[in-house]
């Protein structure tokens, strides 16, 4: 090969290389009806806890941010272990914005204050950078009950009624009701949900008309959460769980068909309005107990009970409560299986909307791993999310995501897929449990 | 155990039981202060202000001859110490800085949650701990307390307090705070009052001492 035939060759693999490293540098495509870790319109926090005795027992922080040059307004929802929404508020994001919210302040009714063009002409409140936007929701401005967070906090009446509903007590907020499983240990418990919306409303997600009057489907939220334990010198922070929406931009048939699964389908009549993507049904996760060092594992598992869920009397827990599952099946290091299910030795394993469950209580082996299939007992099909952390005291741990077998929308395409051979051109696994059987 | 210890022992105690302090707090929430319990403007928004009113017994509330020691309860809820300042003026506007962005292990200064400390001369050096408060017992200020005093307590009238987030994102708010006045009674031994004689009794005392000189002076002659 003659030298400038090199040089040619070199000039080729130079430029192969560059285009390769473009196209490494574009954004990660998101997906929707798989959980990806990207941008979303809503995002869900699994399972958060704050105690109210001990500043310094387990607690939990929030960090959002905007993922876009474009301003965003957010809608945050904190909602009960059974699935009772007690509290909501906005957030206003500029371009690239990021906003933090420490639960344990919400229990003390300090809210994050933000605030759009119109409220802020000062630009003190949420100052914009030079690539951010900044601009005006009117519908923030003397809006008393769905207005930015004022201020000051919040009265001491709300505030006593937020924490009593998030502990399992009777509370103002529900007319005196209860929302939430009383564990007797007066820990706050409970999930949160974070939406792109167009306005500052007051609405909770199971209001029918959120999803017509309210929210948008923009791409742009992202962020994790922290859970301590300063007492037990423990942390670990994971990201949020994002679900994506399509309509801004693009339609997908997944989240845009009325009838199939999507993440607010339990309060929409399964009309596909809120146009995002359901989580998943079945999942997988590593577990060690006590293997070598002091390791415990603890899964996060949040559950969608299907339907909407209003305050109950004290004393009892509400209809669909307890969830049952369709499969838990417990494997150790040389796969050996033992299915919890059989015989009905623990039917409700998990049987909240949101809880942390030690791995040690679902699995009589010391490490291996599980499988999960937390579609209800009668294969109602239900959504879900599971994560896990490996917790060793004195270490910082991060939280990962279960391995997301089968999602929600893959089922009901495998429903579809039976009905019509052929309509559904994805493939999946069904490897747990009942095949083993 | 020998006599003389035991004696030694009376006598500190003694000394200590003489030296106790009698402390009054004058706390912002007790006396209807402005602000007391108010959030914290995260930054760059303005610093927030609260105040009390000291009442006049405050400032005569250490008898003469005490020793006068000023203290500030603070009692914050923020997520992030080290994004505040916060200094304390007396109503003739002499300060002191209790707290100035705080440093923590890395860039951005504490990441600790909450104060809830005395500030007080003399205490340790404020450090952020790992644990709520990340700021808590008796710390010293960054600028001493005892310029704000006034020989007997503490001037009575306006005190105000400045609280200042000086970073972006992480909030909190001011929960309460307060004044508090120590006065401590020197030691009994150092108030053994020195006899003052006047100038009668001296020359009295003169003229008694000669009479008797003199008494003892014939009897000695008598005797020879």
């Amino acid at each position: 090969m003659l030298k400038s035939e090199y040089g040619c060759l070199g000039l080729l693999v130079g430029i192969a290389v560059s285009v390769g490293a473009m196209s490494w540098a574009t954004p990660v495509s998101a997906r929707v009806g798989t959980i990806d870790n990207v941008p979303a319109a809503t995002l869900l926090l699994p399972y958060f806890e704050s105690d109210l005795n001990d500043a310094n027992g387990s607690q939990t922080t929030v960090h959002l941010a905007n993922s876009s040059a474009t301003s965003i307004l957010a809608h945050v929802t904190l909602w009960t272990d059974l699935a009772v929404p007690v509290m909501n508020f906005n957030i206003y994001f500029t371009g690239y914005d990021s906003v933090d919210i420490d639960v344990r302040l919400l229990m003390q009714g300090i809210l994050p204050r933000t605030a759009s063009a119109g409220q802020d002409p000062s630009d003190l409140i949420s100052p914009k950078g030079p690539l951010s936007q900044d601009i005006n929701y009117a519908s923030c401005t003397g809006n008393a009950s769905g207005q930015l967070p004022p201020n000051g906090l919040l009265d001491a009446p709300t505030v006593a009624g937020i924490r009593a509903a998030l502990t399992g007590q009777s509370s103002i907020l529900l007319s005196g009701q209860c929302g939430a499983v009383d564990h007797g240990d007066n820990i706050a418990r409970g999930y949160i949900t974070i939406d792109t919306v167009n306005n500052c409303t007051s609405r909770y997600p199971n209001d029918p008309n959120y999803f017509t009057q309210d929210i948008t489907f923009q791409p742009s939220l992202f962020g994790s959460y922290t859970r301590f334990n300063r007492s037990e010198n423990t942390q670990s922070t994971e990201n949020m769980v994002s679900s994506e929406a399509d309509g801004f931009g693009s339609v997908d048939p997944q989240v845009s068909t009325p009838g199939r699964p999507t993440f607010y389908a339990s309060f929409n009549g399964s009309n596909a309005s809120d146009h995002r993507e359901a989580l998943g049904t079945v999942w997988q996760a590593r577990y060690f107990s006590g293997v070598g060092v002091a390791v415990t594992t603890k899964m996060v598992v949040w559950r969608d009970p299907g339907v909407t869920v209003s305050p109950f009397a004290c004393g009892a827990l509400p209809s669909p409560f307890p969830l049952t599952q369709r499969e838990i099946v417990a494997f150790d290091e040389q796969e050996h299986a033992t299915i919890l299910n059989v015989g009905n030795t623990l039917p409700f394993a998990l049987p909240y909307a949101t809880q942390e469950v030690d791995t040690a209580t679902l699995s009589p082996y010391q490490s291996g791993f599980l499988a999960m299939n937390l579609s209800k007992a009668d294969d109602t099909r239900l959504q879900s999310y599971v994560s896990v952390r490996q917790i060793v005291p004195g270490a910082a741990a991060d939280g990962a995501p279960a391995h997301q077998m089968i999602t929600q929308s893959q089922l009901a395409c495998e429903d579809a897929n039976n009905a019509t051979p052929g309509s559904c051109t994805q493939t999946f696994p069904i490897m747990f449990g009942r095949t083993i059987q | 155990m020998t006599i003389r210890s035991v004696c030694t022992g009376l006598f500190l105690l003694s000394l200590a039981g003489a030296a106790a302090a009698q402390t009054t707090t004058y706390s912002c929430s007790a006396l209807g202060g402005s602000n007391c319990t108010a959030r914290i403007l995260d930054g760059p928004q303005a610093a927030i202000t609260s105040t009390l009113q000291l009442p006049a017994a405050a400032a005569t509330q250490c008898s003469a001859g005490s020793t006068v020691t000023l203290a500030v309860q603070l009692n914050i809820i923020h997520s992030w110490i080290g994004d505040l300042t916060a200094a304390v003026a007396n109503p003739s506007a002499s300060s002191s800085t209790l707290l100035s962005n705080l440093a923590g292990a890395g860039v951005g200064g504490c990441q600790g949650s909450d104060v809830s400390a005395l500030f007080q001369d003399g205490g340790t050096a404020a450090a952020c701990s790992g644990l709520i408060p990340a700021v808590g017992g008796t710390v010293a200020p960054v600028s001493p307390l005892a310029p704000l005093a006034s020989a007997n307590g503490a001037p009575s009238g306006q005190w105000t307090l400045t609280v200042t987030d000086t970073a972006n994102n992480n909030e909190g708010a001011l929960l309460d705070w307060g004044v508090s006045v120590s006065c401590a009674a020197l030691p009994n031994y150092e108030y053994v009052p020195v006899p003052t004689l006047s100038v009668w009794t001296l020359l009295l005392t003169g003229v008694g001492l000669g009479f008797v000189a003199l008494i003892v002076l014939r009897r000695r002659r008598s005797i020879r």
